[in-house]
């Protein structure tokens, strides 16, 4: 069960460019393509810099109006979604 | 040996080219093109199936330090020098004396949309056509009518349209906008057809649209695409992508997300049916 505290790695076969505020990422093992909004956008760019999902989590209620509980609600649905299609990893341990 | 300006590049190749006179092909004195690679250094990047000289066919990509050897099924091999300039047919390893039509069709085709792509310059899928100093680029799934809409355009009687292309459009983005380069042989047309012959080396792209299918609707109106959208739509439309590597892949990304802002566009609800035609003329005609 993923949680908060959740390690993440991005790999080195996801390219990510940003269009206007949203973002493309591309998994360039499978040719395919996924599409983040804004919020998506920002966590993506977040963990790009190496921020850990904890913290970046705690930015992004810092920078939008959303209730704590539906923010790591969708979240963690979004990261799921990446690990599913092998654009994040979760580090062991 | 034989070189070409195509779109705006100069491309190498091992003999003359009939398909390309009519971008003034020529041969060179120029030292043959070296082909330095052995096989046991090739790895397999890239393998699909796609439409090519008039079949499905396996197409494999293999990557070496120096360039590319392009794998095609039923036909033949072609080297692309990393930096894209030199294309050479090859067989048992070495270059081929005897080129048939299909040959010319792999190496006009997925070769050349390759070795453009490793030039920094992209081809998408698409008929294009300018009024004026406006070039409209068409895209759409295949078989959506981008060729009978350019072709209607252009040929209508009394017409101020011009054909830019029937089929790849080569692109890049520039600091003023997207540009277009004509040049380019479209293998669906005559050689005497050609519309690179009398355009301009580039040109800029004043909007691109999108056909939908939209069967019954009266008037045909343009409807703005926002850029994320754009972007997927140009990453959708371009030619040749399942053969890029991960640079490639990476570059061309980068390249739809520029691009997406560079020229506006918009989605055209299109209907084959031949009565709608003015309309659709019409509101393409209509200043955006």
């Amino acid at each position: 069960m993923l949680t908060l505290d959740a390690q993440l790695l991005i790999p080195k076969h996801v390219s990510f460019t940003l269009v206007e505020q949203d973002a493309i990422l591309l998994n360039t093992r499978t040719n395919k393509y996924y599409a983040l909004d804004e919020v998506g956008a920002r966590l993506w760019g977040l963990l790009n810099e190496g921020k850990q999902l904890k913290d970046a989590y705690q930015m992004l209620l810092d920078e939008y109006e959303v209730k704590p509980a539906r923010l790591e609600k969708d979240l963690l649905e979004l990261i799921d979604h990446l690990v599913e299609n092998g654009l994040v990893e979760v580090a062991e341990g | 040996m034989s070189f070409c300006r195509i779109s705006g590049q100069e491309i190498h190749f091992p003999f003359f080219v009939p398909e390309l006179t009519f971008l003034g092909s020529r041969n060179t004195p120029q030292a043959k093109a070296g082909i330095s690679f052995s096989s046991q250094e090739l790895t397999l990047s890239r393998r699909a199936t796609g439409w090519v000289a008039g079949a499905q066919r396996r197409v494999e990509t293999w990557f070496a330090r120096s360039g590319i050897l392009l794998k095609v099924s039923g036909g033949c091999n072609v080297y692309i020098a990393l930096g894209g300039q030199d294309l050479i047919p090859l067989k048992a390893g070495r270059p081929k004396k005897i080129i048939t039509g299909r040959d010319r069709e792999i190496l006009l085709g997925p070769a050349l949309v390759l070795a453009l792509a490793l030039r920094g310059t992209w081809c998408l899928h698409a008929s294009a056509a300018m009024i004026g100093e406006r070039l409209t680029v068409f895209l759409g799934e295949s078989g959506a009518g981008k060729s009978t809409l350019a072709a209607y355009l252009v040929n209508n009687k009394a017409s101020r349209w011009a054909l830019v292309a029937d089929d790849i459009l080569p692109v890049t983005v520039s600091r003023k906008g997207l540009l277009a380069w004509p040049r380019f042989p479209q293998l669906k047309l005559p050689a005497q057809q050609q519309p690179g012959t009398s355009l301009p080396e580039s040109l800029p792209v004043s909007r691109i649209c999108v056909l939908v299918d939209d069967v019954g609707r009266a008037k045909p109106e343009l409807k703005s695409i926002p850029s994320l959208q754009a972007a997927q739509v140009l990453l959708n439309h371009t030619a040749g992508t399942r053969l890029f590597d991960p640079g490639l892949l990476t570059d061309h990304l980068a390249f739809c997300a520029q691009a997406a802002k560079k020229a506006p566009m918009y989605q055209l609800p299109y209907t084959r049916q031949k009565a709608a035609l003015p309309a659709i003329k019409q509101a393409l005609e209509r200043p955006c």
